[in-house]
């Protein structure tokens, strides 16, 4: 199987202060990795070297065989296409009254030069995609005016209009209430089964890791200090250490839950 | 010479007003003051040392605009209101250091800082229609992605957008026509033009078709509103646009509030 990202020794500094790394892994594509961590352990960090909007102070890394620092800003550019990504939050004008329909009409624009105009089969696509996600009554509903749970469902599927090969997640629950948090899982789930698609995912909420993430990376302080199976990950010692709290994994439907037993260690 | 003036005021209140969506929508209002002083600061240091004012103003400008296009797009990602801040008294150090060696006249200097219509020749109206209707062309074409820029640069990032060179295009054309536009409102004044037309466009806008309709409308009106105030009773031209654009703005919010509508934030 191909490998999608090949991180080695990657590490992040900024003003004196390493972020992340240094780092060194392999996600083949296809893989389904969920990233666990505390505020601040350098999962979105790590996102950020594997959507190549952010360049390693040291160390290396390839998406798709290919080193993203070396190309040119357009191949680049090219390359981040195929990366659909959903940051944790999302800083957008709030001032302009775009629609449900222009986020996702604006997916698709990396594969088009400047003077960019969508096609029928584009616009279809969109339609298709607002159906799928259930968001065709709020298609041309302003999306500053949409819930916190809409607007990540509407930011999902702006990732997925640009059809990526991969799909970064970061914290796609966060904030949100139970219902919406389940509602999401649940949609992510179904996209990953339906899709043949390559999903990394951070998340701090356990039970919000989808099924199909069978490996786990565990981030602490900026290191990666598990890569391995999601069983072993998730073990009362395991994230007591990484919370640096006293953990214990409930299992309930198939879905496994990590609560606080106490007083932080 | 009342075709002049009232062609004039056309050119600029359109091309401004839709300026100002931009440039409000991606919060970054110190762009356009930190360009027009920067022009302000060239076109004085010009006439106080001999030199075509408008030359050294465009020159001046230009320079701005490059310098915070590549400071806000390279890897060092300096704050864009930082910046235009810190350029802002620099210029201004520039425009009053400059003002300081002028031994004559100081008219054709305070007509720079505070504007005026009545002044405006053939050759620069020429200058005026052809720079606005690069403008009107450039946002007719790239109008999808330079609204995907003005939603969130972030996304447009991370969809695959090359949203450096977008920027740094659209910063050389915002200097070329604020720099032509000077001798309207004046350096000091261009802030207020650029910001209150789409400040009530944004209050009034159901979607971006209309936001720029409005902006163009409202900038047209106070312009040639303002010609006619400061005609009629003698007075600033520069002052009477400014304080019809903001009674523009004061009726919009009026407008929202009346209908219930999301006001600006």
């Amino acid at each position: 199987m191909k490998n999608f990202a090949r991180v080695e020794s990657a590490m992040y500094r900024s003003q004196g202060k390493i972020l992340v790394g240094p780092a060194t892994f392999t996600v083949e594509q296809g893989e389904c990795i969920g990233i666990l961590g505390a505020n601040g352990a350098g999962k979105s960090t790590l996102l950020n070297f594997l959507n190549a909007t952010l360049r390693p102070t040291s160390g290396s890394i390839s998406l798709f065989e290919k080193n993203p620092w070396r190309l040119s800003e357009k191949e680049r550019c090219l390359l981040r296409t195929k990366i659909g990504t959903v940051m944790q939050k999302c800083d957008y004008s709030s001032l302009a009254p775009f629609t449900v329909r222009d986020l996702l009409s604006m997916g698709r624009l990396g594969f088009h030069g400047c003077a960019a105009r969508l096609d029928t089969a584009e616009k279809n696509a969109i339609q298709d995609l607002l159906e799928e996600f259930g968001l065709a009554a709020l298609a041309d509903q302003p999306y500053r005016q949409l819930s916190g749970g809409e607007q990540q469902k509407a930011q999902i599927a702006r990732a997925m209009v640009q059809n990526p090969v991969v799909l970064l997640l970061d914290e796609p629950t966060a904030g949100l209430d139970p219902d919406w948090q389940e509602k999401l899982v649940l949609l992510i789930e179904a996209l990953a089964a339906k899709r043949s698609i390559t999903l990394l995912i951070t998340t701090h909420a356990v039970h919000h890791l989808p099924r199909c993430c069978s490996r786990l990376f565990l981030l602490k302080q900026r290191d990666i200090i598990f890569d391995g199976k999601r069983e072993t990950a998730l073990s009362d010692q395991l994230l007591s250490d990484l919370y640096n709290c006293p953990m214990e994994v409930l299992r309930h439907n198939n879905r496994s839950y990590c609560i606080s037993k106490g007083d932080a260690l | 010479m009342l075709f002049l003036w009232h062609a004039a005021a056309l050119l600029s209140g359109s091309s401004i007003g839709l300026l100002g969506v931009y440039v409000v929508g991606m919060r970054m209002p110190f762009l356009g003051i930190g360009i027009a002083h920067a022009a302000l600061a060239g076109a004085v240091a010009g006439h106080v040392f001999g030199f075509p004012p408008f030359i050294c103003a465009l020159l001046l400008a230009l320079i701005a605009a490059l310098l915070m296009s590549w400071l806000t797009t390279s890897s060092a990602q300096a704050d864009l209101g930082t910046v235009t801040g810190i350029m802002l008294s620099f210029t201004m150090g520039i425009a009053f250091l400059a003002m300081g060696f002028n031994q004559g006249d100081m008219s054709p200097v305070l007509s720079m800082m505070w504007g005026s219509i009545l002044f405006v020749r053939k050759t620069s109206l020429i200058l005026m229609a052809v720079l606005s209707g690069v403008l009107f062309i450039f946002l007719y074409l790239c109008r999808l992605p330079m609204d995907s820029l003005l939603f969130s640069r972030t996304a447009a990032r991370i969809s695959g957008m090359n949203e450096k060179k977008l920027l740094m295009v659209f910063m050389l054309i915002s200097a070329f026509v604020i720099t032509v536009n000077l001798q309207i409102v004046g350096g000091l004044l261009m802030y207020s033009l650029l910001t209150n037309p789409a400040a009530a466009a944004y209050a009034l806008g159901r979607n971006m078709k209309s936001v720029r309709v409005f902006a163009m409308l409202s900038g047209v009106v106070s312009t040639i509103g303002g010609l006619w105030i400061s005609y009629l009773w003698d007075l600033s031209t520069g002052a009477c646009i400014v304080l019809v654009s903001t009674a523009l703005y004061s009726f919009a919010l009026i407008a929202t509030w009346k209908f219930k509508k999301q006001p600006l934030q």
